[in-house]
């Protein structure tokens, strides 16, 4: 911060001489991050550090793979990524002397990342672009744009985001020509079967599954994530079930066995499908596969065979996770 | 003997302080580490300054704030297992992580980092918390002009439970709109991000309650007969009490605010100095205080080392590593931990 302003006044400085040869070079960037705080890079970051796995698939995203030096451990994907050195888990310890270690001169932390640790990080004389957690679909498409300024792949981001918004178009408008919304229940966790957490109302899951043409069960809820008895859940009876859980080891044949849940239609019908949880829960770029894989799941007769793998399709109501891909 | 006994303690704290900074996820070679500890009196050419940051920016004022949170928290113990003349006593024990724990969760539900008081809002708020509950705890207690011991312990208890109720409220409350993981974060313990200021932050409250409980060790001695031979022997009691319980909470609550809730090193460091060192408070509450120090450097070395690069929350080392140690103790020495 206190070299940001001592910039800024020698630049201001400068610009009264104007033609005076700059001593300073004027920095790459200069940008204000999403809590307010002015982030000076003085050269296109070669060595770039990555607290969450959103951030690290929006740098490969933007093609700035290549200069990531570190991640957090669940940055798992592209595979890529799984070469590049992990600092650990961010939570619930920083491990900050991991992170100087890596040499960084640009660290990527999400939202998930708390003030206190992104001071931390800065107090080491560190450069930190601090994200917020994105509300919608266009905060993750504007997230990408700027860490495409931050990277210096301007270019390249804006192709990504073009063809994200390209691939939503084309999918609201399909969505919008079936006038059946069925009512889907996304399963978050259900440690307790009694009452698993779902997403309310004006969540990011929320939001994907009315954009993928569905109705969500758990709008019924005051917050943004809670809990949904299986009572609430009975009365409601959703037309299917997305396994959100399904990675860490959920199954549908699993939620049957559940006490009490074959009475549900969705349960008996054998509409449980499977989701690859990281492509819905991950602000990244990898969110409109996600929203694409629920609309196949919600909607399969807008997706008629041969359209997107057909043979994928099969295996929606088994058990394996979705890689799938258009 | 005796200071045999004593220079062992010193030595112990000086060799787990060297060790804390010179070892860590990121490994230095000691020629290297040499140059680097004294780049900052004398510069040197050639040193990467990466490194310096580490040691001087990461390790030297985390090794040194954790050391000095299990000071207080040793001291602490040691203070209120003599003042309630009760082996299960540690610092915690009237309120104080409770409302620590609440004060920290208030100030993650107001997102205090944008209020005036910045990142201090939370380490503030929960200092705020420990202190206030303690004080609630103390006129709940009161009988009159005395403060009955039992009552103390029974309403510290019980605000300790509705507070503790108070904080899963809270964390449910949040779920969803803030982030709760800010105050878990802390309430794991081991919170070593504030490094410098930090340590500056929470000296003076620990030096100072410290300093009076040091002082106050050989009242506690007199205390060990019962209050009613020590009111006869000529020790002002409540007055004693009251100080005790003061300068013990200020030690406890400066330090955890600054580290978060730390568990089990007030518990068992004081039984441990009993075991080397008998048990005189005038020697148990200065030797507890010199060991808190060492095992929470060495607890904090282990949850940096022991499966890098991921770091273990230092209340779960504690109580994991340091519960089997002292049951070995207890039981190899195959006498009465206390008194």
């Amino acid at each position: 911060m206190r070299r940001a302003l001592m910039l800024s006044l020698i630049l201001m400085l400068l610009a009264g001489c104007a033609g005076a040869p700059s001593p300073t070079p004027t920095p790459f960037l200069r940008i204000v991050d999403d809590h307010g705080r002015t982030v000076v890079l003085k050269d296109r970051p070669q060595r770039i550090v990555t607290l969450a796995p959103s951030a690290t698939e929006m740098i490969f995203a933007v093609g700035a793979g290549d200069r990531l030096v570190g991640r957090d451990e669940p940055s798992d994907y592209p595979p890529e990524a799984k070469q590049v050195p992990s600092i650990g888990n961010t939570y619930p310890t920083l491990n900050t002397e991991a992170i100087v270690a890596l040499r960084p001169d640009l660290i990527l932390a999400p939202g998930v990342i708390s003030p206190e640790q992104v001071k931390a990080l800065e107090d080491l004389g560190l450069t930190v672009f601090h994200q917020s957690t994105p509300k919608d679909l266009e905060g993750i498409f504007q997230q990408i744009l700027t860490v495409g300024r931050l990277t210096g792949n301007t270019a390249q981001a804006e192709k990504v985001v073009a063809d994200l918004r390209a691939r939503v178009a084309a999918l609201e408008e399909k969505v919008r020509s079936v006038p059946s919304r069925p009512k889907v229940f996304y399963e978050l966790d259900a440690m307790d079967p009694g009452k698993p957490w779902t997403a309310g109302p004006g969540s990011f899951i929320d939001r994907l599954i009315t954009m993928a043409g569905g109705q969500n069960v758990g709008a019924v809820l005051t917050g943004e994530w809670g809990q949904l008895s299986l009572e609430e859940l009975l009365r409601q009876d959703p037309d299917l079930i997305l396994l959100g859980t399904a990675n860490y080891g959920e199954t549908p044949e699993k939620v049957r066995q559940r006490p009490g849940w074959n009475r549900l239609r969705a349960v008996r019908e054998g509409r449980i499908y499977p989701i690859d949880a990281d492509l819905i829960s991950r602000p990244g770029p990898r969110i409109v596969e996600g929203l694409e894989a629920m609309a196949r799941i919600i909607h399969p007769e807008l997706f008629p065979q041969g359209v997107w793998a057909p043979q994928r399709l099969v295996r929606l109501s088994q058990a394996a996770p979705l890689p799938i891909r258009p | 003997m005796r200071i045999g006994v004593w220079a062992g303690l010193a030595l112990a704290l000086g060799v787990s302080l060297g060790a804390g900074v010179a070892l860590g996820s990121v490994s230095i070679p000691l020629p290297e580490l040499g140059r680097v500890l004294t780049a900052r009196i004398r510069p040197e050419e050639g040193i990467d300054p990466a490194l310096i940051t580490i040691v001087w920016e990461v390790r030297i004022p985390r090794v040194l704030l954790m050391a000095l949170a299990g000071a207080a928290l040793a001291g602490a113990g040691a203070a209120y297992q003599g003042l309630f003349r009760n082996p299960l006593a540690d610092p915690y024990l009237i309120g104080v992580a409770a409302g620590a724990n609440v004060g920290a969760l208030m100030a993650v539900a107001l997102n205090v980092p944008s209020a005036s008081v910045g990142l201090l809002g939370l380490p503030l708020a929960a200092f705020a918390g420990g202190i206030l509950t303690v004080g609630l705890v103390y006129r709940l207690a009161r009988v009159g002009k005395t403060l009955p011991l039992t009552t103390l312990l029974l309403s510290g208890v019980a605000v300790g439970a509705m507070l503790n109720a108070l904080s899963f409220g809270l964390l449910m409350l949040m779920v969803g709109r803030v982030a709760p993981y800010r105050a878990w974060i802390w309430m794991l313990g081991g919170y070593a991000l504030g490094g410098w200021p930090a340590l500056w932050g929470a000296l003076p409250y620990v030096a100072l309650g410290l300093g009076a409980l040091i002082a106050l060790s050989y009242p506690l001695d007199v205390l060990q007969f019962g209050e009613e031979q020590a009111l006869q022997l000529g020790l002002p009691v409540e007055r004693m009490k009251r100080l005790a319980i003061a300068v013990a909470t200020l030690a406890t609550a400066g330090a955890v605010a600054f580290t978060g809730i730390i568990g089990f090193v007030g518990l068992i460091a004081p039984h441990l100095a009993r075991l080397l060192i008998g048990p005189r408070y005038s020697q148990v509450v200065p030797a507890s205080i010199l060991l808190g120090a060492t095992l929470l450097a060495l607890a904090d070395l282990l949850s940096r080392t022991l499966m890098p690069p991921q770091e273990i929350p230092l209340t779960l080392l504690t109580a994991l590593l340091g519960g089997p140690f002292f049951l070995y103790l207890l039981h190899s020495t195959r006498r009465g931990a206390f008194f």
